[in-house]
């Protein structure tokens, strides 16, 4: 139980008593102003070790002295707090990378060791899929953003190490972020992030059978608070509808799930010149 | 009523003895700089009147000079056992009112806690507290 809502507080007198024709009195009063200056000032620049002196002279200024000093220690120690605490997160963000890189190194020792093709397979879209959310943490542990991550930076990254993965050197894939910097929430990016790779994943295991070459384009846009990325390839297309519907392939079944997750909605259409995706997401 | 020297408690900071009304008094000495070594010498000095019933405490810092940041953290009794049921703060000057409205804000207090100009007052709200089992 606090009483700290009562009227704690008293209100201070502020009449000086300093005598202003006493050159001696003034000049020490000056130079107790400027010492608390000198002292806020440190502060401003997070220098802690300099205190405003309390010197006997002036009650009121010996009061504004000890009021800035102690104001000074719970910065100081605030300042502490807030560093730890961003350290204590970093670490997080870099411990979960390195266990979701353990669990995507034990999914390749487990494909490469299968004979069955499919189960190979399968083994390996898992593998994109952690690595999807392993690069979050990575970039969000390499940033000075604890919580948010710009979303060209990762899409960038993301698209390249799908390319570098799937290594089909008659695959081009293309990334077009946005003009300006976004900077999304980790919580939404991660969903996305894995939307992205099941479907930049289902355009190279699907779209180009029987082709000489393929491109895979990744585009982001938004007008006023509406995101959307769009993912488009010229491969050989599939029945949209059933793309449209809920799905029992895991893969199409994520991305409904996901997009439901963010409060998004998705747009499929595909012929036989390509497929094109839209995510449509209010930020 | 007069307490008489021998049940006073000396410290470098504090002078601390129980009243006879059952009001437990810490007495700020003049320009006391306190530090956490003097927090922790007058809670235990406050904890040695302690005799099967919980007290309340009135603190005079009407003449404190300064208190450092681990003792105003100490002294809000959070997270440690006491013997008070609440305490009264009286202070007088504004060198007094700045310290001790930096503790009563930033360290919230864990039993009822109050800032007063004179010692009257402070008694009178004491008393209120006197049955408090917390």
């Amino acid at each position: 139980m606090h009483y700290l809502g009562y009227k704690n507080t008293r209100t201070i007198r502020t009449e000086m008593s300093i005598d202003t024709s006493n050159s001696e009195q003034l000049s020490n009063f000056n130079d107790q102003v400027k010492n608390i200056l000198d002292s806020v000032l440190a502060l401003a620049q997070l220098n802690f070790e300099q205190k405003a002196d309390l010197r006997g002279n002036c009650e009121q200024l010996d009061s504004l002295s000890a009021g800035i000093n102690m104001l000074g220690e719970e910065l100081r120690s605030k300042i502490v707090e807030l560093n730890e605490r961003e350290m204590l997160i970093k670490e997080v963000h870099h411990r979960v990378k390195n266990n979701l890189q353990i669990v995507s190194s034990i999914l390749n020792l487990q494909s490469n060791v299968t004979d069955d093709e499919r189960i190979a397979s399968k083994l390996k879209d898992c593998q994109e899929r952690i690595a999807s959310m392993a690069l979050v943490h990575e970039q969000l542990y390499n940033s000075n953003n604890l919580s948010e991550l710009e979303i060209n930076e990762y899409f960038g990254s993301l698209c390249l190490r799908m390319q570098n993965s799937f290594h089909q050197d008659k695959i081009d894939v293309r990334f077009n972020g946005l003009d300006t910097s976004l900077f999304i929430s980790s919580d939404i990016l991660i969903p996305i992030g894995l939307i992205a790779s099941e479907l930049i994943m289902n355009s190279y295991k699907h779209a180009f059978h029987q082709k000489e070459a393929g491109k895979i384009h990744v585009e982001l846009n938004k007008i006023d608070t509406q995101l959307t990325v769009a993912f488009h390839d010229n491969g050989i297309g599939f029945n949209s509808q059933k793309a449209n519907e809920q799905t029992s392939s895991l893969g199409l079944a994520l991305v409904h799930s996901l997009t439901e997750q963010i409060n998004g909605s998705i747009e499929v259409t595909s012929n036989s010149t390509g497929t094109s995706i839209q995510l449509f997401l209010k930020l | 009523m007069e307490i008489m020297d021998t049940h006073k408690i000396e410290l470098r900071c504090y002078t601390t003895y129980m009243g006879e009304d059952g009001i437990a008094r810490s007495i700020v000495k003049p320009n006391a700089e306190i530090e956490l070594d003097d927090a922790i010498a007058n809670s235990k000095a406050v904890n040695s009147l302690f005799q099967g019933e919980k007290f309340p405490l009135l603190i005079d810092s009407s003449k404190i000079k300064s208190m450092s940041k681990e003792a105003r953290k100490y002294l809000s009794v959070n997270n440690r056992s006491t013997h008070i049921t609440s305490f009264a703060v009286v202070v007088k000057s504004s060198l007094s009112t700045i310290i001790v409205n930096f503790f009563f804000q930033l360290q919230k207090p864990s039993v009822p806690a109050k800032l007063f100009t004179n010692e009257k007052d402070a008694l009178s709200w004491l008393q209120k507290h006197k049955n408090n089992k917390n």
